[in-house]
């Protein structure tokens, strides 16, 4: 790519100014606040375009080159390049308000407006992006001559210009959506998954166990359940039976008591005995009797038949009255056995009462225990158990709802554990993605570093004819020097350094934009060259086959051109 | 004789937790219970065996009557039972008291026993576990004994973890059958009366395949065991290969036509296999609906062209970052690592930072 032509219309201090640039060495000379790094940022913004804000800062080109003369509006220019054969046009408004931006291609007569145009111009640069543009086609003053410095920034510059050797592909932005694919799915994983799975499968163990155990107490509760109700039942039936004969034989007692009883008060009352004078009377009569006899015996002798009869009366009498008497002996003795058989039976009766009467009180004392009293026990028992049963039964229920939850725990765990090995295979892979990545940045670095390091090399032999023809970059240190010997950097002169830059800068451009080289804008770089130094890099850039466009404060630049 | 040989069939098991048709299927369970009873008396069978597992763990009262219903209403039918690894029995349990019908015979012994079937002039010798784990190998040492024409062994087991045994010795001892359980697939031994009959649904996405039971004749001269296939699903693998053409519409049909001709009663793991247009992969969690779908795995792959991405990246980073695959054995994580790669490489750019209109 060459600048042909420049058209400042309206930009920083300059109006409508035109330069005209040829393909081979140009410079720009002008003392210091002439406006060379307007000009040059002018080619910056015109070929990367400006925008006003970055993330709500200010861009700073935008202030900085806000025209000074706003008489007329307007903020842009024109620019004219070639480009592989065709010439091409920018234009471009870069006012906030009204922004602009038209390619056109005056060789081929096609034109293009807006992002189009961005896109074109973009293809056209091959990519070319900021970091781009201030890596490798402008180079300005090596801002420190001493090593670290330098060290420093040459691997800024080698990383960033190994980067940017195929822009179209951005490692940069690679790692971070590899990155960010890493984070997403580090965050879909769910940590502790595993471990969450075997103390739910634990739970579940254990509420199955308990289940098991509640089932089977319930089951060992309503056995038992069973069991006393037909217990209760039985003894209910048995006991009623008992108290059933207990009241019939009762009732049998009270009756024998009673007819017992009858007996004893059917007995004739002793009080009515009646006592037994009869024998007397009769023996008192009998010996009237005799005494009668005896006396009409006496008196008489009997001579008379009256007296005979009589006292044969009497004496008859007399014994009738001993027969009486005889029976009525005979009859109180009869009288008196029946009265001792009687008070025998009286006696027997008695006792027989008696003893009835103890056994009634002793059997009364006796009732069998009521179906209430024999059932009692089992039945608060039964009652337990049911409250236990009831209990246990909510218990189980309770179980039953824990396990059917546990087991959809377990199971919804299962497939987070499995979701969690598929998120590791692939969180796997883009580690090693992420890995390979840096290793091939690594491996671009390290070729173009030294590819870099070759071709500076000869850029160097040429700038110091031949004194040096070698380059070594190595983690904290820059030598030079021949295949015999190598020098370290610092050791080195500062001109000596700023040729090592200067061809470390050249050789950059030149391996990264090979198939169409960009234009060189060196920025007030061959201040502290000597005169020698200079006319050496003079005669390089001449013959390099990129446009070189040299902005400068002195005059020595230019008289070496013409020279 | 005739005889039915089930095992494993989980009762109170409730499978594929956390999908719409599990309760349904928990029910499917019972029902094909049902079903294989009433299948045993239409075939005019004489004794059912259900060699363990009969339930899916220690049964609650109801289960035990809801089993003992279905049993003892085909009064014509034999049956013999013996518990196994999931449905061990416990003491003093329900499961380990209950009384069956009277043509239910549970062989609960820890130790061998064994019962004389007078009717089939047949003797079933058999055990049941008290624990989860049994390794002794008590099988090994049954012989049939002179009492029944019939000599048949009914057991759980034949892993290390389940009475164990050498199948030569088993083979030796000469049972006209061995009814076996402890597998969730058929599986019939050499010489061909010693079987596994497989749960006669199966349980889950790993169960593939046919799922019934083990029938059986025994005659004097020969006998013939044979498998039939009897649950109301399976489980089917499903492949469905799409390329980077294929629009996910015409992926759809293409799985509901698999579903619809092999039977949309069946429990379905879709594989999805093939590639994508790079950076559009598949939203294949929207296949679903197709029926009743598992799981879904998805193999596909973008749709790099290797061999023009190698061309025209020659000379950069990409070219660069595929020979370092290139380079090594390809592997499933390389695989994946390089199109993630690529795909972080290959992205359309966005806008940089300070270019723009």
């Amino acid at each position: 790519m060459t600048i042909l032509e420049l058209e400042l219309a309206h930009f920083g201090k300059f109006h409508h100014k035109k330069i005209k640039f040829s393909r081979g060495l140009n410079v720009i000379y002008g003392k210091n606040e002439a406006g060379k790094s307007t000009i040059h940022a002018f080619i910056r913004c015109m070929l990367l375009g400006m925008n006003p804000e970055i993330d709500g800062t200010r861009n700073r080109y935008y202030e900085k080159y806000y025209p000074w003369d706003t008489s007329e509006a307007g903020y842009g220019g024109m620019m004219r390049m070639a480009v592989s054969g065709h010439i091409y046009r920018v234009e471009r408004s870069f006012l906030k308000t009204a922004s602009f931006m038209k390619l056109v291609d005056e060789t081929a007569d096609e034109d293009w407006e807006g992002q189009e145009a961005e896109n074109s111009l973009r293809d056209l640069l091959e990519g070319l992006n900021e970091t781009a543009f201030d890596n490798t086609v402008s180079i300005a003053q090596l801002k420190s001559t001493t090593e670290p410095g330098l060290l420093t920034e040459l691997e800024k510059f080698v990383s960033n210009t190994s980067q940017t050797k195929n822009v179209r592909v951005d490692m940069s932005r690679a790692r971070e959506r590899l990155e960010q694919q890493a984070d997403d799915l580090r965050r879909e994983f769910a940590e502790g998954a595993e471990a969450d799975l075997a103390e739910t499968e634990a739970n579940l163990k254990r509420v199955s166990e308990e289940k098991n155990r509640l089932q089977d107490r319930e089951y060992r509760m309503r056995r038992e359940q069973d069991s006393l109700e037909e217990q209760v039942a039985f003894t209910t039936r048995s006991s009623e039976e008992a108290l059933l004969a207990y009241d019939r034989e009762r009732d049998a007692m009270r009756r024998q008591y009673e007819a017992a009883r009858n007996n004893w008060e059917n007995l004739p009352d002793p009080e009515s005995r009646k006592k037994g004078h009869f024998t007397l009377f009769f023996l008192l009569l009998a010996l009237m009797c005799f005494a009668g006899a005896w006396y009409l015996y006496y008196r008489t002798g009997l001579q008379e038949q009256l007296y005979l009869y009589t006292a044969a009366g009497l004496a008859t009498g007399g014994i009738f009255c001993l027969a009486g008497m005889g029976f009525a002996i005979a009859a109180a003795r009869r009288t008196k056995k029946r009265y001792q058989a009687e008070d025998a039976l009286r006696e027997k009766l008695r006792f027989q009462l008696k003893e009835s009467a103890d056994r009634f009180e002793q059997f009364k004392s006796q009732t069998p225990v009521s179906p209430e009293d024999a059932t009692r026990e089992m039945k608060s028992r039964l009652t337990e158990l049911e409250e236990e049963l009831t209990q246990c039964g909510k218990d189980l229920e309770k179980s039953r709802k824990a396990y059917e939850e546990l087991s959809r725990s377990v199971n919804e765990i299962r497939g987070q554990v499995l979701k969690n090995e598929g998120i590791a295979r692939e969180l796997d892979s883009v580690e090693l993605a992420m890995q390979t990545l840096s290793t091939v940045a690594m491996r671009v670095q390290e070729t173009f570093g030294s590819r870099l390091c070759k071709e500076a090399a000869q850029i160097l032999e040429k700038l110091t004819e031949g004194r040096y023809d070698r380059i070594q970059i190595r983690k904290q240190e820059i030598s030079i020097g021949t295949e015999e010997r190598m020098h370290e950097l610092k050791a080195m002169s500062c001109g000596t350094v700023e040729q090592v830059y200067f061809s470390i800068r050249v050789a950059a451009a030149a391996l990264l934009w090979q198939k169409s080289p960009l234009p060189f804008l060196f920025d007030d770089v061959f201040s502290r060259y000597d005169d020698e130094r200079l006319a050496a890099a003079m005669d390089l850039l001449k013959d390099c086959g990129h446009q070189v466009i040299v902005f400068s404060s002195n005059t020595r630049e230019d008289e070496m051109v013409d020279a | 004789m005739r005889l039915m040989h089930i095992a494993d069939v989980h009762l109170g098991c409730r499978p594929d937790v956390g999908f719409a048709w599990s309760g349904e299927r928990e029910e499917e369970l019972w029902s094909t219970f049902s079903a294989l009873v009433r299948e045993c008396v239409r075939q005019q069978a004489d004794l059912l065996l259900i060699a363990g597992d009969l339930f899916d763990g220690c049964p609650s009262l109801r289960e035990l009557e809801r089993a003992d219903r279905i049993l003892g209403s085909a009064e014509s039918i034999e049956v013999v039972i013996v518990a196994g690894s999931a449905d061990f029995l416990r003491e003093e349990s329900a499961y380990a008291d209950y009384e069956w019908s009277p043509n239910v015979h549970f062989l609960k012994s820890d130790e061998p026993e064994s019962i004389y079937l007078e009717t089939l002039d047949t003797t079933v010798h058999g055990v049941s576990y008290y624990s989860a784990i049994r390794r002794d190998r008590v099988l090994e040492d049954l012989v049939p004994d002179d009492e029944g024409e019939i000599q048949i062994l009914i057991a759980y087991g034949g892993d290390q973890d389940h009475c164990p045994f050498d199948l030569k010795r088993l083979q030796r001892a000469e049972f006209d059958y061995v009814a076996l359980g402890g597998r969730h697939s058929c599986r019939l031994l050499a010489p061909g009366n010693i079987g596994y009959p497989g749960s006669p649904e199966p349980l889950s996405p790993a169960e593939t395949g046919k799922h019934g039971y083990i029938f059986g004749e025994i005659g004097r001269e020969k006998s013939r065991f044979t498998f039939v296939p009897f649950s109301l699903r399976e489980y089917v693998n499903l492949t469905v290969r799409v390329d980077a053409a294929t629009r996910f519409k015409d992926l759809k049909n293409k799985v509901r036509q698999a579903v619809a001709s092999c039977g949309l009663e069946h429990l379905y793991s879709i594989t999805v296999d093939g590639s994508f247009p790079p950076g559009k992969p598949f939203e294949l969690d929207e296949l679903r609906d197709v029926g009743r779908v598992c799981a879904i795995e998805d193999k596909t792959v973008p749709a790099y062209d290797m061999d023009k991405l190698l061309d025209i990246h020659r000379d950069d980073v990409v070219g660069m970052y595929m020979e370092e695959f290139l380079r090594k054995p390809s592997t499933e994580r390389a695989q994946q690592a390089l199109y993630c790669g690529l795909n972080a490489l290959l992205q359309e750019e966005e806008q940089d930072d300070d270019t723009g209109a």
